[in-house]
């Protein structure tokens, strides 16, 4: 698969995934923004296991930014994105201390967990890999793994309140400024 | 959601995945909306990951709170391998086939040697065993007694071709003036009554064997059920019926039949052929029985009721096939029986059995050694022991310490086992006070007791047999004057 259609691939879900958070719009402008980075900052990429990761973490960052921005500006933030560099993270100290309270929460919640999910998570955040797992659990078919993980990842992901991040877009991005106005 | 992709999702955040795991999760993703999205979210969480201090610590915390049999290395050893099922299966085959090793191993042991003179016997024996086959297809035994003989273990069988050796036993002391009368005697019943023999022997044997939790007082009256309770249905219907297929292997078939109606003329029965020869016809004998009601109501009797009830004799239709009665032998239309005694010292071993021992054996405590005595008739028995200066104390059934005034004989029926504890002989280091033991068998109750007391003259006509710690007592010239009077060393 070619750069090329790997991006054609890539606009179409980035847009529809970022309309499924807000609108049509905003989605569009968003893929826009994702593109340009990759287009200007990472042309050397083709590879699909670069590119696809890459482009997440490209549309997260955008996400964010858009997301801090309506919190800044209000509502209507008539300012383009374009004008305004991306969001570093790491020097955020509000975004740290999210960071902080997350890493909190997901931790009380993998203490919540079964000792098999704990254990295959702490063997992923090794850096295992699933057959190098598969083998430490001494299972015959790597499927069992899988299967195990997928539940344990879901699991986590209902104690941690059915999403990692909340990076609300548009209509959420509303309620949530207008109560911390009043 | 079923799709394979949804497996990969959690390497994703923990960046764990295999190359070929991210390019098939990807390219899924590239088609699939909601893998996409997914991912998309997960991008967060992995992002949490990412950072090596949030990492740490969630690791850290993970670590901290592991339970002490989490998964580490050594689970891929031999836990790890353990408790596969397929590994838990061979490890029980494995168990399996050691249980059953050991159990032949064991089996081979006990009855190895028993197994290979049996076959020796049998080889020996195969070509006549198939011409008597020939001969007599239809001899087919009744399903009880064919069920019996397939029980019958080895041990006994050899203790049965034991008996059959034709070689005098040294320790057989025979009374020359009776060997003529002996050989008549022993032809006649060769020829008639082998088969019964057999089976009589048989059953005799196992039911020693199976004394092993025998009380040491009259309880010996439990020894008849054990024993006789099947004899009156084991009995073949005739006595040269199919004995030869009842025991196949253990026995040599061919020399019930034709062997030993070669071996009689040239050999002199043991006392123990003797002494289970008569078992067919004087253990239904009404010798004791017409003094039952009498016996029945003395104390030392007691015990021993109900140990060979009627209901167990066998019913009368059978006496047709059983041996003929005394009175019938002493028409002359009969086999001749023999009066006879088997006595043993039995000794309860640490594995919680009994075992009867020779008495030269016995080296240590008397006074745990159960003298057990039983006829091959019914009668009265007295077992006395000569405390000098005239004085007899009659031997009980029971225990020192439970010892009740009993009368001095004990009524008997055919083979019924009784068992003298000689602990009340004994003294405080256990050894006997008393050098012999005196044993008369009488077919009617003694008035006078003394006169046959230290006499000889029912000594005379004596065959006795020493036979693995058993020694069997057969009066050649039984008569009913005259009782059957036996010594027994307890010192030798």
């Amino acid at each position: 698969m070619t750069r090329d259609q790997i991006m054609n691939h890539l606009r179409e879900r980035i847009v529809a995934f970022a309309t499924s958070r807000g609108s049509r719009e905003v989605a569009e402008d968003l893929a826009q923004d994702v593109f340009m980075v990759l287009h200007e900052k990472y042309s050397q990429v083709t590879e699909l296991t670069e590119l696809v990761p890459l482009s997440f973490q490209i549309l997260r960052f955008k996400m964010l930014d858009l997301h801090r921005k309506m919190l800044r500006r209000g509502e209507y933030d008539q300012e383009s994105i374009d004008e305004r560099p991306v969001a570093d993270c790491e020097g955020d100290p509000s975004i740290q201390v999210e960071q902080k309270e997350r890493v909190g929460q997901l931790i009380d919640a993998l203490h919540r967990l079964g000792e098999r999910c704990r254990e295959l998570f702490r063997l992923k955040l090794q850096g295992h890999t699933f057959p190098e797992i598969q083998q430490l659990f001494g299972e015959r078919s790597i499927n069992t793994i899988y299967t195990w993980d997928s539940r344990c990842r879901k699991q986590l992901l209902a104690l941690m309140g059915g999403r990692w991040e909340t990076i609300p877009l548009t209509g959420e991005a509303k309620k949530s400024t207008g109560k911390g106005v009043q | 959601m079923g799709r394979s992709w949804e497996h990969l999702l959690g390497g994703y955040a923990t960046d764990t995945l295999t190359d070929e795991e991210k390019r098939r999760l990807f390219e899924a993703a590239l088609h699939d909306q909601t893998l996409f999205n997914a991912l998309a979210d997960e991008e967060a969480l992995k992002a949490m990951l990412a950072d090596p201090e949030a990492r740490q610590r969630i690791l850290a915390s993970l670590e901290a709170t592991e339970h002490p049999g989490r998964v580490n290395e050594s689970r891929g050893g031999w836990l790890g391998w353990f408790r596969q099922p397929s590994s838990l299966a061979w490890a029980g085959s494995l168990a399996a086939l050691g249980l059953v090793l050991i159990f032949g191993w064991q089996m081979e042991k006990e009855w190895g040697s028993v197994v290979s003179r049996e076959r020796e016997a049998e080889r020996s024996s195969s070509k006549d065993e198939v011409a008597f086959r020939q001969q007599k297809p239809s001899d087919e035994s009744t399903p009880l007694v064919r069920k019996e003989a397939m029980q019958r273990t080895p041990a006994q069988t050899e203790g049965i071709e034991a008996g059959r050796q034709l070689t005098p036993d040294p320790a057989t002391r025979v009374d020359a003036n009776n060997v003529d009368r002996r050989k008549h005697i022993s032809a006649m019943a060769e020829k008639e009554s082998e088969a019964r023999e057999k089976g009589q022997a048989i059953r005799r044997q196992r039911a020693n064997e199976q004394v092993a939790q025998a009380p040491s007082s009259p309880s010996a009256s439990d020894q008849p059920k054990v024993g006789r309770a099947v004899q009156p249905l084991a009995v073949p219907a005739t006595p040269e019926v199919a004995m030869p297929d009842m025991v196949p292997h253990t026995t040599a078939p061919g020399r019930f039949a034709d062997q030993a109606a070669e071996e009689a003329p040239r050999s002199s029965p043991s006392a123990q052929e003797l002494f289970y020869a008569s078992s067919g016809s004087l253990a239904d004998e009404v010798i004791g029985e017409k003094k039952d009601t009498d016996s029945l109501d003395q104390g030392s009797a007691q015990p021993f009721r109900g140990a060979l009830s009627k209901a167990r004799k066998p019913p009368s239709k059978k006496k047709a096939f059983s041996f003929p009665l005394e009175g019938d032998v002493e028409k002359g239309g009969g086999v001749p029986t023999a009066r006879g005694l088997r006595y043993s010292f039995v000794q309860h071993t640490k594995a919680d059995k009994d075992e009867e021992v020779d008495s030269r054996q016995i080296t240590g405590n008397w006074s745990e050694i159960r003298l057990a005595v039983e006829s091959n008739v019914s009668g009265y028995l007295y077992v006395l022991a000569s405390l000098g200066n005239g004085k007899w104390q009659k031997l009980s059934t029971r225990d020192t310490a439970e010892r009740v005034k009993t009368e001095v004989w004990i009524n008997v029926k055919p083979f019924q086992r009784v068992e003298f504890p000689l602990g009340q002989l004994t003294n405080a280091i256990g050894k006997p006070v008393v050098s012999s033991l005196t044993v008369l068998l009488s077919p009617e109750r003694l008035n006078d007791l003394g006169q046959w007391l230290g006499s000889d003259v029912a000594k005379d006509g004596l065959l006795i047999e020493h036979t693995d710690g058993v020694v069997f007592v057969v009066q050649i010239e039984p008569g009913k004057e005259v009782p059957l009077l036996l010594d027994i060393s307890l010192k030798d």
